[in-house]
């Protein structure tokens, strides 16, 4: 599976793109895949630098650039900084994928204001800020690709409120910022990817809470096996490149069958 | 290197329009085409000898898609001319041919026969061939009016049909790692060679829908083209059950 984007197609030769969270798990999984392509990669990151550095690394040793930026996205002079980084290293941005999020394990029963507001800020407002600071590049090229992260969270729900209530925030925000661009030539669509194991989980959760997450996974799914980033990489290339120059506003799941959306 | 080195795809309807352009992509990428036509004898030889030309390869094969019987001959002379089937594009379809206001009962059971129908003899024709495979992709062709509804009631009920066969189909077979998808194509116009010209015969319901998508341009089938490659390749499978609207931003759904 590794292989299917070593492709030597090159389909982003040349294109600047800054890939949001890609410290770890799908990020870095799409910003790699990217890398791949051909295009200039920024790797965003909170906190995370060396992995961060360590994601560049492998970019730039198969045959790409990449450069690492720490910036939180939910604060908008961050992340005008790390556009400006970003047009110093490699000039304007043709493609941002708005990847950063955060999924706290904080339940109904004892979930604070303050836990809420942190989810919207980086979910969702992360994904407006970000927006916002690269979409005058792409008018002016006339000509740009955004994906928005969201989750099959929209369309099945979850147990996590404040999650669930912004990943279908971002696809409000999806819809809306492709009617928005979509007159300057700018491609706007959403990912929800399915249940994917990421090494957070190994963080963030017992032994036993991961083997139920795999079963539930694999249960719910149509296609009987866990997905891992390296298969969310297909979708984010496709909306990345020419081939969907006519999509836009659109919603994919890419989640081995588990929604049918 | 090339996305479908190797595969084996039957493109129903593939004579003119979405149908040839897929057949033509897919041929680009490596893979072996059964074009199929059922009335469209010129169109489909035409297609064919494209492919060819190009260092595709391909074979043309005559067979209306609602006939079990037309069906499976066609499947056989895919597995002599390239083995066993691996990709199926349900593309063959009839097109609106009228509103509420002329529709009968006749033309609601033609329209669900070759539709509907049609989708589910080619699906059973080829699914034992993916079973065996351990490995399969089935691209089910429905429209946006699944979305915003339109006035051609037999046709909207029988692409909306298709999104029901797509999510079920892809329950059915994603044990067997079948993965089973669904493209929303908006309004696509002629040929890649119809020049905007042609499109002065666009029928001012169309000129609405231009004007509802948020890409302005009149949609080509080299605009799909795309998609259809995405969803038979390698890189969507872990993509099943999904619908995928290429249109300009039409429905944004």
């Amino acid at each position: 599976m590794s292989t299917i984007s070593a492709s030597g197609l090159q389909r982003l030769k040349d294109r600047v793109a800054i890939v949001t969270g890609s410290s770890t798990g799908i990020g870095a999984a799409v910003a790699e895949a990217f890398g791949r392509e051909g295009a200039k990669v920024v790797i965003n990151h909170l906190g995370e630098e060396e992995a961060a550095q360590s994601v560049a690394e492998r970019i730039r040793k198969a045959g790409s650039d990449a450069i690492v930026v720490e910036a939180d996205v939910a604060n908008a002079d961050a992340v005008s900084q790390m556009v400006e980084s970003s047009h110093k290293a490699f000039g304007p941005i043709g493609i941002l994928v708005n990847n950063a999020g955060i999924y706290p394990r904080d339940y109904w029963d004892t979930m604070t204001l303050e836990q809420w507001d942190r989810v919207f800020d980086v979910n969702l407002k992360g994904c407006y800020l970000c927006s916002q600071a690269v979409c005058d590049d792409m008018k002016t090229a006339g000509y740009g690709k955004i994906i928005n992260v969201s989750s099959i969270a929209f369309v099945s729900g979850i147990s996590l409120v404040h999650y669930g209530s912004s990943k279908a925030g971002v696809v409000g925000f999806n819809r809306a910022l492709a009617v928005a661009l979509g007159p300057y030539n700018i491609c706007v669509n959403a990912i929800l990817p399915g249940a994917v194991k990421v090494d957070r989980e190994i963080e963030l959760d017992s032994a036993a809470t991961r083997e139920a997450t795999d079963k539930g996974a694999v249960a719910a799914q149509m296609i009987k096996r866990r997905a891992t980033p390296v298969d969310m990489v297909g979708a984010f290339i496709f909306f990345a490149s020419r081939t969907s120059d006519w999509i836009t506003g659109h919603c994919l799941a890419v989640d081995g069958g588990m929604t049918r959306y | 290197m090339k996305r479908l080195e190797n595969r084996v795809a039957i493109i129903t309807g593939s004579g003119s329009g979405i149908g040839a352009a897929v057949a033509e992509a897919y041929a680009s990428e490596g893979a072996k085409v059964v074009v199929n036509y059922s009335r469209n004898q010129a169109g489909a030889a035409a297609v064919g000898e494209r492919i060819a030309a190009a260092g595709g390869q391909a074979i043309v094969v005559k067979a209306d898609v609602s006939k079990v019987d037309e069906v499976r001959r066609m499947v056989e002379q895919a597995h002599e001319a390239f083995g066993p089937v691996d990709t199926l594009v349900n593309n063959a379809a009839l097109l609106p041919m009228g509103g509420w206001e002329s529709q009968t009962e006749d033309r609601w059971d033609q329209m669900m026969e070759v539709n509907v129908k049609g989708y589910l003899n080619c699906t059973r024709a080829v699914c034992e061939d993916m079973k065996a495979g351990g490995y399969g992709k089935i691209i089910n062709v429905s429209s946006v009016v699944f979305i915003q509804g339109y006035e051609a009631v037999d046709y909207t009920s029988s692409k909306a049909a298709i999104v029901g066969f797509t999510r079920s189909v892809a329950g059915l077979l994603g044990p067997n790692n079948i993965c089973v998808n669904c493209i929303l194509p908006g309004l696509v116009c002629g040929g890649d060679d119809c020049e905007l010209d042609d499109c002065e015969n666009l029928v001012e319901e169309h000129k609405k829908v231009i004007e509802q998508q948020l890409l302005k341009r009149v949609g080509r089938p080299r605009f799909v083209t795309g998609a259809f490659v995405f969803l038979a390749s390698h890189e969507s499978d872990f993509v099943t059950g999904s619908c995928l609207a290429v249109d300009g931003g039409y429905t944004r759904y």
